[in-house]
């Protein structure tokens, strides 16, 4: 019977050690009875009263599971005679079949199969640190090439998802003292990018720049901020996003990242449904709001105006955040949230050599932008 | 041809056996976890292909043991193609439609990818069963699927998505003709009615499977019918629609309750959060509000699970049952209370996984001191930081995966140990098949996380 297969191999006829195994030719499910040895150059299988006898070296054979310490039994098969099988009960055999075939064991199968992961792990590790050394970056690279019409509609989708919900400030007056002040810094530029400003009737402390050279400013930053010269300030650093593309450069690699991740949970990462997700927990890194502050004390340099606003208002912001707890907000490209530590920005604007400035707006202009949210009307879709 | 050796009577009664000999896959599901996290997650397709060598290899037929020759290459190409003919394009479609057309417009386009996936997923799961049956071999003879897959994919979508269409159009005209109020209880009561599609579908997919099944030269054969399915699955279907009802009530009593519904219940209107107070009181109850919700969905799935497990024991056994190789008969001892018990169980398994991944996890971050502490000012100030979240994920990755190998162990276990083939085979009739040469794994039904065992 077939299932009385004995559970241990045997010593057979002129002290040669041959274990008990079944054949199957794999040409019909039938199984007979075998021996098996181990010899020099492989596995020699004969059978009883039959002259028919298999050589299978040992670099052709295949194991149907890899072969462990306590394993009990192998099957075993050859490229030499394809389809066939052997099962060899018996643990002994198993053991030193491994010593023959080390290639077999579950070890050896581990590591041929990890090691090309391995190797392509640290070679993209090694690639994105020299990458990153070396101040490329794939995103921002995508970025630059992404044709202008694209960067527009990306950011005014941007603003609307983010300023849902809020009416958009538009009193005549306001609107023209804040389009005059961007277009004076704007003058600094190298790339003389048109900005445009819009500004949301919203209560929280926000400022935030989106592709397309767009920029969002809330009602609550201007209200609370102490001079034309500090709008200027954070409207700067905000354009210095925007001149460096930071907004499409972070969407980019969102995206990017997102299906890497994808890529190796083997799909499973549930992505679409993530993808509104990812998108929101767009930031900035800090060397990107370094970057953006040096553009913006050289785009207000260029416009005259001083860089102490920007100063003034980083302290305003640490004061705030001294005492009100509350004022916590929520939101994605929070300006206080990712920024570096305000006290390190306001000594970097300190160290600015003097130059001759004016102010920002003279009164009358100041006074329209914090009138600006006299009127509104509701974000158009 | 009796060799020398052969069994001389090739009528032979099979035996089939579980032998794990105490191996339970618990070492393996940790070694493959490792790899998996330093090869960022590739290992994945070789790790998964040595847990169905090694339960593969616990399976015994008279003793001798079924063989998986599937690789980890041919599991990774078939994700690769899928990766880039499929996922790639619709998920950087959805991104792109994101960020041009805004969140609605997303809406509407999951909507779509979900169908586009729901239709292509009985064609997957053919395309996974045909290469995991075509890497299976017994005494080196393999099997085989012999369908075309789409013929069952397009099956396993009409039969689901027709009665179901047309109950909703049958409540929505009859809605149009009376009232909308009336047209929810009617779609209500047609969704329940078109769950009665159920164990007919499952009969007939089951056929067609079955039958497209071939071992060696040898065909199985399916002559089961979906009548006697029906006496089991009132009792199903009653439970099931009960706690259906009972968790649509609960819910729209937390969604009134917590004022999350607060203007009426408007479906498919959603109340719009950013005119809603966000002080603290309020951001609790929403809270309290979406963990019921949450709490009553789960509780939900798993009485469903509990109620239904003695139908699904009752079908798995009459699909056993109408399942015939030559001469002889397949039967599964498959019993309500002991599914009941390897869901529940196995359900156990992966949240303790997932939990002890995440207790381990924030232990790490607490004795790495990578948790961003919160800074004076309550806004975190520190720059976002990927550490923590993979410190974080490392050890849920690690335990998940350690829980999962041996749930899909446990379940294994289940059915091949149950599982009989009562009568004699002639195994020496039984001939080598043609090899379908199928070249590549499974694909799309990887991504859709489908698994016959």
């Amino acid at each position: 019977m077939p299932s009385d297969i004995p559970k241990t191999s045997s010593p057979l006829t002129s002290g040669q050690h041959k274990h008990f195994a079944r054949f199957g030719d794999g040409k019909s499910a039938a199984a007979r009875d075998a021996s098996v040895a181990f010899q020099l150059s492989g596995l020699e299988i004969t059978f009883d009263r039959s002259s028919e006898r298999h050589l299978w070296p040992y670099g052709t054979l295949k194991a149907a599971e890899p072969i462990r310490n306590h394993a009990v039994d192998v099957l075993l098969s050859s490229s030499e005679t394809p389809n066939a099988t052997l099962f060899v009960p018996g643990t002994g055999f198993a053991r030193e079949l491994a010593g023959h075939a080390s290639a077999l064991t579950a070890r050896a199968e581990r590591w041929r199969h990890a090691r090309p992961w391995l190797i392509g792990s640290l070679a993209l590790a090694a690639l994105i640190a020299a990458g990153s050394a070396a101040g490329f970056s794939p995103a921002r690279a995508l970025a630059t090439v992404m044709p202008e019409k694209w960067r527009t509609k990306l950011g005014q989708a941007a603003i609307n998802s983010m300023t849902e919900g809020h009416k958009r400030c538009t009193d005549p007056t306001g609107v023209a003292a804040m389009e005059m002040l961007t277009r004076r810094l704007a003058e600094g530029q190298t790339r003389k990018e048109p900005f445009r400003v819009v500004i949301s009737d919203w209560s929280l402390m926000n400022a935030f720049a989106v592709p397309g050279s767009q920029i969002v400013m809330t009602k609550g930053l201007i209200e609370k901020a102490g001079s034309a010269d500090e709008v200027a300030g954070v409207l700067a650093h905000e354009m210095g996003h925007g001149i460096r593309l930071h907004p499409e450069t972070s969407i980019i690699r969102a995206v990017g990242m997102a299906a890497a991740l994808e890529f190796m949970m083997g799909g499973s990462g549930g992505t679409l449904a993530n993808l509104g997700l990812a998108l929101a927990q767009i930031g900035y890194t800090r060397s990107s709001e370094h970057e953006a502050d040096i553009e913006a004390l050289n785009l207000l340099k260029a416009a005259k105006i001083s860089p102490h606003g920007l100063g003034d208002f980083f302290k305003r912001v640490a004061e705030l955040e001294g005492e009100d707890n509350a004022q916590k907000s929520m939101k994605p490209f929070d300006l206080l949230r990712t920024h570096p530590p305000t006290a390190e920005r306001s000594e970097m604007v300190r160290k600015q050599p003097d130059y001759p400035s004016t102010p920002a707006l003279d009164d009358a202009g100041w006074q329209a932008l914090k009138d600006v949210c006299k009127t509104t009307v509701s974000a158009e879709k | 041809m009796p060799d020398a050796g052969a069994t001389a009577n090739s009528d032979q009664p099979i035996n089939i056996t579980f032998e794990n000999r105490g191996d339970r896959l618990i070492g393996l599901g940790f070694v493959n976890a490792c790899l998996k996290i330093i090869t960022l997650g590739l290992y994945s397709f070789w790790g998964k292909t040595e847990v169905r060598r090694r339960l593969w290899s616990f399976t015994r037929i008279n003793g001798e043991p079924l063989e998986y020759t599937g690789t980890g290459k041919e599991l990774f190409l078939g994700f690769v193609i899928v990766f880039f003919a499929v996922l790639l394009p619709v998920f950087l479609g959805g991104a792109a439609v994101i960020a041009l057309f805004g969140k609605q417009a997303a809406g509407l386009y999951q909507l779509a990818a979900y169908l586009l996936f729901f239709m292509l997923l009985g064609n997957a799961m053919y395309r996974a069963q045909r290469y995991r049956m075509s890497r299976t071999r017994w005494r080196g003879i393999h099997g085989s699927l012999v369908g075309n897959p789409q013929r069952y994919g397009w099956t396993y979508f009409w039969t689901l998505a027709a009665p179901f269409l047309g109950a909703a159009l049958v409540a929505g005209i009859a809605a149009a003709a009376t009232a909308p109020t009336v047209g929810g209880v009617l779609v209500m009561l047609a969704l329940m009615a078109g769950l009665w599609v159920l164990p007919w579908r499952a009969n007939t997919l089951q056929g067609m499977i079955t039958n497209d099944m071939r071992f060696g030269d040898s065909s199985l054969t399916y002559s089961g019918s979906a009548r006697p399915l029906y006496r089991r699955y009132l009792f199903a279907w009653g439970g099931s629609a009960f706690l259906l009802l009972m968790a649509a009530t609960a819910s729209i009593l937390v969604l009134i309750h917590s004022g999350l519904a607060k203007s009426a219940i408007d479906l498919g209107q959603l109340p719009d959060f950013s005119k809603m107070p966000k002080d603290a009181p309020y951001l609790r109850s929403l809270a309290l509000a979406i963990f019921a919700l949450a709490g009553i969905w789960i509780l939900t799935l798993i009485l469903a699970a509990v109620i239904t497990a003695w139908y699904r024991a009752n079908q798995m056994n009459h699909f056993a049952k109408h399942t015939s190789f030559q001469e002889a008969r397949f039967r599964l001892d498959a019993t309500g209370r002991s599914l009941m018990w390897l869901a529940i169980s196995n359900w156990l398994i992966a949240a303790l996984g997932l939990i002890g991944g995440l207790v381990l996890g924030f232990v790490v971050l607490q004795y790495t001191g990578a948790i961003p502490d919160l800074p004076e000012g309550g806004a975190p100030a520190k720059d976002p930081s990927v550490l923590p979240v993979l410190l974080m994920a490392m050890p849920v990755i690690l335990m998940t995966g350690v829980a999962s190998t041996f749930a899909q162990f446990r379940s294994t276990r289940y059915f091949m140990s149950r599982l009989k083939l009562d009568g004699p085979v002639d195994l020496d009739n039984v001939l080598q098949g043609q090899n379908q040469g199928i070249r590549r794994g499974e694909g799309l039904a990887q991504v859709f996380d489908i698994d016959a065992f």
